[in-house]
């Protein structure tokens, strides 16, 4: 346990040092249009494009539910990670690139600009800026809980969770609406690589004082005593046949690419095609370090600690710090309590910082600027949007302060939800049938069934949105086939626009 | 010059076809065997090693293969709005 001096010192120190870093992007750019604000196009180098990637998707899930997840589902949990995260590379060359190219014809800014573009359909925008925002807002709110908590517990109680969210809340908004997607952007990259280095330094001292660094007799221990952990459907029962395909699809296409915030950066930000090509290759090797350190504390705390209830396991990091390191030694326990709350910050923030910029966007954008007509100049458009984030963001810190249920169910199903829009995305790149009458059938049906499987069915933890993902397939190549073909000027500009934008870019 | 061929477009096909199928032999149901620790570890290398290099090898063979222009989205716009 910290003192709660130290905690406000470490909190305050960590939020001058995120808030200077923001405002050092903001002040080093050029914000040319509400599209550079939003999604930092030509302005991101690949390294940093990387690194946001990364720290915006992941979340305090790194620190809180996923050890407990792994201690929970073992290694086979593990396993169906590693079946997705490899895909990231395969769905970006032959859907993300192609809106990448399409964007640097088009200028879009949020994710329903390409839908838009192609099916030119109201509704369908509306449907799909709903959507997204349902699918983004929450997480801010239940971001900042998390690490209102981490500071909570970190100090006994000495920083109230009060305190910790509206401090988290003011340093998040000062760069997000100033710097826009650089800030965010910049801020990320730091508080990625510290996230991923305090997330290991707390594994290897853990492992160092547990099993004198050994992996192996970690292993052993857990194989002799909980030999359930490295086998099908893994100790709690979580990962049975049908969840280790339902959910490893749902992160490969709902987590990496659908939710809108990395959407933006997989598709929008890059400057190049380079940066394109680094991202496709580094991001599963990032993920891959992140849930391995992320696994073997789930397998530590099994190993050490065994027979835990759910919600004790989803705190496993401090029970850990508190439990076997303190007995070892009190000041590398309180470095680990230190690590594990500026972790929390660390990858919380990043995470909600880009979803208040993209939601921002999506009202801003989609609503005001494209389904209310609202029209703006410049300098009006950017006032409108830094708004819209102060809003947002105190909107955000007000339910962090007292969540309702709502936000706890809202997040449960924000990767299912977006998961339907993806064949339509598809539908949209590849297939000139598909049609807007189609798209919107195919986006509303996906959704509702997503919603159903969830609230009816009650078989949302095992197939997510992967249900609604068929549904919104089969619906989008019936109702395409039954309604006109889409006017032949539409399919040549679009089409046209992605012709030109290869050809300037490929030489093959 | 102009490079004209498009055998990247068999490579991508190769590719597609391949990760597919190891992503659905890894999901193949009733295997391996619940509560089978040993079956679990054999199966994760069997499937999932291929599949990460399946992906990774026809990524740079993809990447070698497609050429592009060293232009940037700026370069772009700049030529777009440049009088031809």
């Amino acid at each position: 346990m910290l003192s709660s001096n130290l905690v406000w010192v470490l909190f305050i120190s960590y939020s001058l040092i995120v808030v200077s870093v923001g405002i050092y992007a903001w002040r080093n750019q050029n914000i040319k249009s509400i599209e550079n604000y939003y999604t930092g196009k030509g302005s991101i180098s690949w390294f940093v494009l990387i690194m946001t990637y990364i720290a915006s998707l992941m979340s305090t899930w790194v620190f809180f539910a996923g050890p407990g997840g792994y201690y929970r589902g073992g290694l086979v949990f593990w396993l169906s990670e590693l079946s997705y995260i490899p895909l990231f590379p395969v769905i970006t060359y032959f859907v993300m690139n192609k809106v990448w190219l399409l964007n640097c014809e088009r200028h879009y800014v949020t994710p329903a600009d390409i839908y838009d573009d192609r099916f030119r359909s109201p509704v369908l925008r509306a449907i799909l800026a709903i959507v997204f925002l349902i699918s983004s807002l929450p997480y801010v709110a239940s971001v900042l809980v998390a690490c209102g908590k981490a500071a909570d517990m970190a100090s006994g109680g000495g920083v109230s969770y009060t305190s910790a969210i509206l401090i988290m809340g003011i340093t998040m908004l000062i760069y997000v609406v100033l710097g826009g997607m650089r800030s965010v952007a910049w801020t990320d990259t730091l508080q990625g690589w510290l996230f991923i280095i305090l997330l290991w330094v707390i594994v290897l001292s853990t492992l160092s004082v547990g099993f004198g660094g050994s992996l192996g007799r970690a292993v052993a221990n857990v194989w002799q005593n909980t030999n359930s952990w490295f086998s099908y459907p893994g100790p709690d029962g979580w990962v049975p046949y049908a969840a280790r395909l339902g959910y490893p699809l749902s992160c490969a296409i709902g987590w990496t690419i659908m939710l809108p915030h990395v959407f933006v950066r997989a598709a929008y930000t890059g400057q190049d095609l380079q940066t394109q090509q680094r991202l496709m290759i580094s991001v599963p090797i990032l993920q891959v370090f992140v849930w391995t350190g992320t696994m073997v504390i789930g397998l530590l705390g099994i190993a050490l600690v065994p027979g835990l209830g759910s919600g004790e396991t989803e705190l496993i990091i401090p029970y850990l710090i508190q439990n076997i390191i303190q007995d070892h030694g009190p000041t590398l326990a309180y470095i680990l309590m230190s690590g594990f709350f500026i972790g929390a910050l660390a990858v919380g923030m990043s995470t909600a910082n880009s979803f208040l910029l993209v939601a921002g966007s999506i009202i801003s954008e989609d609503f005001l600027d494209k389904l209310f007509k609202l029209k703006l100049s410049y300098n009006q458009k950017m006032n409108v949007a830094r708004g819209i984030i102060i809003i947002l963001g105190i909107g955000s810190v007000i339910i962090a302060l007292n969540p309702p249920n709502l936000v706890w169910t809202l997040i449960m199903f924000a990767i299912a939800i977006v998961m339907p829009l993806f064949p339509v995305l598809v539908g949209a790149l590849y297939w000139k049938r598909a049609t807007a009458p189609a798209a919107v059938i195919a986006t509303a049906a996906g959704v509702i069934t997503v919603l159903l499987t969830y609230f009816s069915w009650g078989i949302g933890n095992t197939w997510y949105g992967a249900i609604g993902m068929i549904v919104s397939t089969v619906l989008l190549i019936i109702v395409s086939y039954l309604t006109p073909e889409t006017n032949k000027e539409i399919l040549d500009d679009f089409y046209g626009a992605l012709k030109k934008a290869e050809s300037k870019f490929y030489l093959n | 010059m102009e490079i004209n061929n498009k055998d990247y477009k068999k490579t991508e096909k190769w590719w597609l076809g391949l990760v597919v199928f190891f992503y659905l032999l890894y999901n193949l149901p009733g295997f391996p065997p619940y509560g089978d620790p040993i079956a679990a570890i054999w199966h994760g290398i069997f499937t999932l090693v291929p599949l990460w290099f399946v992906i990774y090898y026809g990524l740079f063979k993809l990447l070698r293969s497609r050429k592009f222009r060293e232009l940037n989205s700026d370069t772009l716009h700049q030529e777009m709005n440049s009088p031809e």
